[in-house]
Formats: structure tokens, C-alpha cells, sequence
């Protein structure tokens, strides 16, 4: 077991090695991975884009990294809020402001319906008029604070939808039930419609569900084989007080189903489809 | 004897419900194809827009470039020129030259860059730096919205080939959707040839 984790470390540390640069975690609203900016800097710029979402809703994210290499600037940042989803979803009101420090690039990613507001003009000359000047002479926080500025004054202007309070989460639990209602509904169906036939309905009505809400054909399959042995099991004449139900929903689970966010700041889910503008000093 | 027909019954509708499920994600993906198709034809139609400008604000000082700028301009109108609507999905000939046409525009584009970095005054003006602006932008979005369609196609295609869909694709007449495609893969594997000694190649 220890040579296998180390074997698999090895080829994890292969695989980094002639990869791109590794997308970080999005725990923060400054996430500076260059130790640029003190402890006190990095508070204030957090607290400050914290009002900004408070106020408006927009989510506007700093990254500081040392290179963007093998990758360009704009490649890498678009893969970064692809993961990220700043902003909120429908609204895509998020805004990345990522600096590669040693390559001396900078861009502003801008969500879809902050496009209109920040266009690729002012975003290039947000870079190039506030931040790049401040960051020539080794500014950078001064640069930053001036470029945060600008972005905050133009999302101030413009009217977004209120930021909302309460956080609706989806829920994919919808397979257990599932099996639990057809436990409860295949004897008594079978008590009027004989055992075969309970099963194959139970069987076919679970597997239409499943496909209307999973779309995936390996799920479905799964599902139904399931939902067959479930039926047949529990309209077993005999054995009906056979509630074993431990290992279930384990081997489906594996699907599609995401996990929550862990606390800290997360993305909203929020659209990019590559506005905003780069630049270098 | 009613097992075996109950059994058939199970059967048959377990089937059913399948091919309908694999019909309606052939629906979907195809519309998914359609909807990125579009944002790919928008950006295209983004950049052409932003040509004549960008011809215009450049002519006044470069007028001798005269060559690279009517490539600019033939290479726009020819890419113009090119009708496409969502049936141009299932003609992969007019695809392929669509596709081409806005390559060439690309390339005609990239060597009016090179060549305005000769010419300061007008790299300078605000005019020309907020077009570039846009121009990066417009191209950046291309890029997104192509692979969006790469990734849309992607995922049509593969029910559409596969086993249980492949068959319900034929009756219900959907085809496989052309994806793109590196036009000039030689040129790419080619190392660039950099002259210090006579001026740039227009070619």
C-alpha cells in the first residue's frame, strides 16, 4: 500500500512537472501566491471587495501568481474563472484581476454581464492608466487599490439585480428516495397485480425518472439494474421483514454529483466567454 | 406464459423509454451545437466589424502598405461574403470554407499588426490602442467560442455515433456535426524563419 502511494506521488509529481500551471483553490477574494502583498494589504483589499459584493452582489477576485508559463496570460485566466465561476450564476457579474508577477502581465477577466460596463476599451485602459504605471515602480498594492478603484466605480454605475441573502442549494439525493418509495410501493402493488408485473412497472417507471433527471445512459443502466433487484427483493413474499438497506446508494453516487462548497469565499457561478482586456509593464 | 409476456412488456418499455431518453439528448446536443455555432458566427462578425476601422485609423499614416492593407480588406470581404446559417452545420464543404475564409482574415490581420509596429505615430495614437483593445478582445472570445463549439459537437457527436443512438440517429436523420479543424497544420509544424538582414517578407 506505501509503495503504491508513493508509485502514485511520483507520477502525480511526472505529470505536474511538464504540465500547466495548476489552477489554485479559491478560498479567499486574494488569493497571492507570490507573498506581494503584507498581511494588512491583503485584509484591506478583502474587506474592500467584500463591501463592493455586499453592496452590489459582484464578486471581483485578485490571483497573484509568478508565471502563467507554459500557458499565455489569457489562456490561463480564463481557465482559472472557468473553474472559479466568480460572480453570480445568470447574472456572471464576476471580475478577475490575475497578475503573473514574473512574466510582468496583467489581465482583467470580466464576466458576461459586466461586459457591458467594462468593456475590453476601459478594461485596457484601466491596466495601462492605473495599474501598470503604479506597478513600474514596484507599487504593486498602490496598483492593485487603484485598479480595484476603477473596476468598483464602473460596477457602481451600473444596475445589477440586489445581492440575495439566502443561497439555494440543489439537491441530488433524489436516487435514494427513489429506491426507499419503490421499497414502500412494490408490495402493495404486488398484492393487486402479481409480482413479475409489479416488478417490470417499478422497474420501468424508475428508470424513465432517472433518465429525465440524470440525461445519462450509465446511470440509467445502473439504475434500472438496481431498481430490478430492489422491486424483485421487496416483493419477496416471504422475507419481507428483509430490510437490510446498508450498501445502497454507494455505487451510484459516483455519478454526477458535486459537492458543496467548503466555506471560506466560493464562486457564485457566475458565465466568462473571454471579455476584458491584458497587459504588461 | 403471462412471465415471459410480462417480461417482454418490461422489455420493450425499458427500451422505449431509452430510445426517447437518447432522442431527446440528440435534440439537445444539437441545439447546444446550434447555440454555440452562433456565438462563434457573432464574434466572427465582431471582428469584421471592427476592420474597417482599424483599416481606416491605420491608411492615413501607413498609405504605403498599401498591400497589406488591401489584403486586410479582401480577406475581410471574402469572409463576409460567406452566408452562414445553421445549415452550414450540416454542409461540412461550405463549414470547411467558412472556416478558411476567417483564417485567412486572421492572417491577414496579425501582418497589418507586425507592420503598424513600424510606425509609431500611429501605434501611439489613443484611437489605435483602444481598437487593438477590442480586436484582442474579439479575438480572445473567438478562441472561447470555438472551443465552446469543439466541446458542443463533442458531445452531440458522441450519441449520435455510438451504439443505441447511432441507430436512432439514422432513422430520426441527425448526422454527425464538422468540427474544426487545424487548416494549416504544415505552417504550424514549420519553425519560423527570422531575417535580421532585409526587410520583412510581404507574403
Amino acid at each position: 500500500m506505501r509503495n503504491f502511494l508513493l508509485f502514485s506521488f511520483f507520477i502525480c509529481i511526472g505529470f505536474i512537472a511538464n504540465a500547466e500551471v495548476d489552477i489554485p483553490s479559491l478560498n479567499s477574494r486574494v488569493t497571492d501566491l507570490t507573498k506581494t502583498l503584507t498581511a494588512e494589504q491583503t485584509a484591506h483589499i478583502d474587506e474592500k471587495l467584500a463591501t463592493l459584493e455586499k453592496t452590489k452582489g459582484s464578486q471581483v477576485s485578485i490571483l497573484i501568481i509568478l508565471t502563467t508559463k507554459p500557458e499565455t496570460i489569457e489562456d490561463f485566466s480564463f481557465r482559472v474563472v472557468d473553474k472559479w465561476k466568480l460572480g453570480r450564476k445568470n447574472i456572471d457579474d464576476g471580475i478577475l484581476l490575475t497578475i503573473a508577477k514574473n512574466d510582468r502581465k496583467i489581465r482583467i477577466e470580466v464576466g458576461d454581464g459586466l461586459e457591458g460596463v467594462i468593456t475590453d476599451v476601459s478594461a485596457g485602459r484601466i491596466i495601462n492608466e492605473y495599474i501598470t504605471p503604479e506597478f513600474r515602480q514596484g507599487r504593486f498594492y498602490e496598483g492593485i487599490l487603484a485598479g480595484i478603484g476603477q473596476i468598483e466605480n464602473l460596477i457602481k454605475g451600473e444596475p445589477l439585480p440586489p445581492p440575495s441573502t439566502n443561497q439555494g442549494s440543489k439537491n441530488n439525493s433524489y436516487l435514494i428516495f427513489l429506491i426507499f418509495a419503490a421499497s414502500f410501493i412494490s408490495p402493495f402493488l404486488k398484492s393487486l397485480l402479481g409480482r413479475i408485473l409489479t416488478v417490470s412497472l417499478v422497474t420501468s417507471a424508475g428508470t424513465a425518472f432517472i433518465w429525465f433527471t440524470s440525461q445519462s445512459i450509465e446511470i440509467t443502466i445502473l439504475g434500472a439494474i438496481f431498481l430490478g433487484f430492489f422491486s424483485f427483493a421487496f416483493s419477496e413474499p416471504r422475507k419481507s421483514s428483509y430490510r437490510d438497506g446498508g450498501g445502497n446508494g454507494g455505487g451510484l453516487s459516483g455519478g454526477d454529483f458535486s459537492s458543496g462548497s467548503s466555506g471560506g469565499f466560493s464562486g457564485g457561478g457566475g458565465g466568462f466567454s473571454g471579455g476584458g482586456a491584458s497587459g504588461g509593464w | 406464459m403471462s412471465k415471459l409476456v410480462a417480461i417482454i412488456f418490461a422489455v420493450i418499455t425499458i427500451a422505449l423509454i431509452l430510445g426517447v431518453g437518447i432522442y431527446n439528448k440528440i435534440i439537445g446536443g444539437d441545439e447546444g451545437v446550434t447555440a454555440a455555432w452562433s456565438e462563434v458566427v457573432n464574434q466572427y462578425q465582431r471582428r469584421a466589424d471592427l476592420v474597417p476601422n482599424l483599416v481606416n485609423t491605420v491608411k492615413g499614416a501607413a498609405a504605403n502598405e498599401k498591400d497589406i492593407l488591401n489584403g486586410v480588406i479582401e480577406a475581410r470581404s471574402k469572409a463576409t461574403s460567406i452566408n452562414v446559417n445553421a445549415n452550414t452545420l450540416n454542409d461540412p464543404a461550405m463549414f470547411q470554407k467558412f472556416s478558411q475564409a476567417q483564417d485567412q482574415l486572421s492572417g491577414a490581420l496579425s501582418r497589418l499588426l507586425v507592420t503598424v509596429e513600424r510606425y509609431p505615430e500611429v501605434k501611439s495614437t489613443k484611437l489605435y490602442q483602444d481598437l487593438l483593445a477590442q480586436l484582442e478582445g474579439t479575438e480572445n472570445r473567438i478562441t472561447i467560442a470555438r472551443n465552446r463549439y469543439i466541446s458542443a459537437v463533442k458531445e452531440y457527436n458522441l450519441p449520435v455515433r455510438k451504439f443505441p443512438g447511432s441507430i436512432i440517429a439514422g432513422f430520426t436523420g441527425f448526422s454527425v456535426k464538422p468540427n474544426f479543424s487545424v487548416n494549416n497544420e504544415a505552417e504550424i509544424a514549420k519553425p519560423p524563419a527570422i531575417n535580421f538582414n532585409t526587410a520583412p517578407a510581404t507574403n
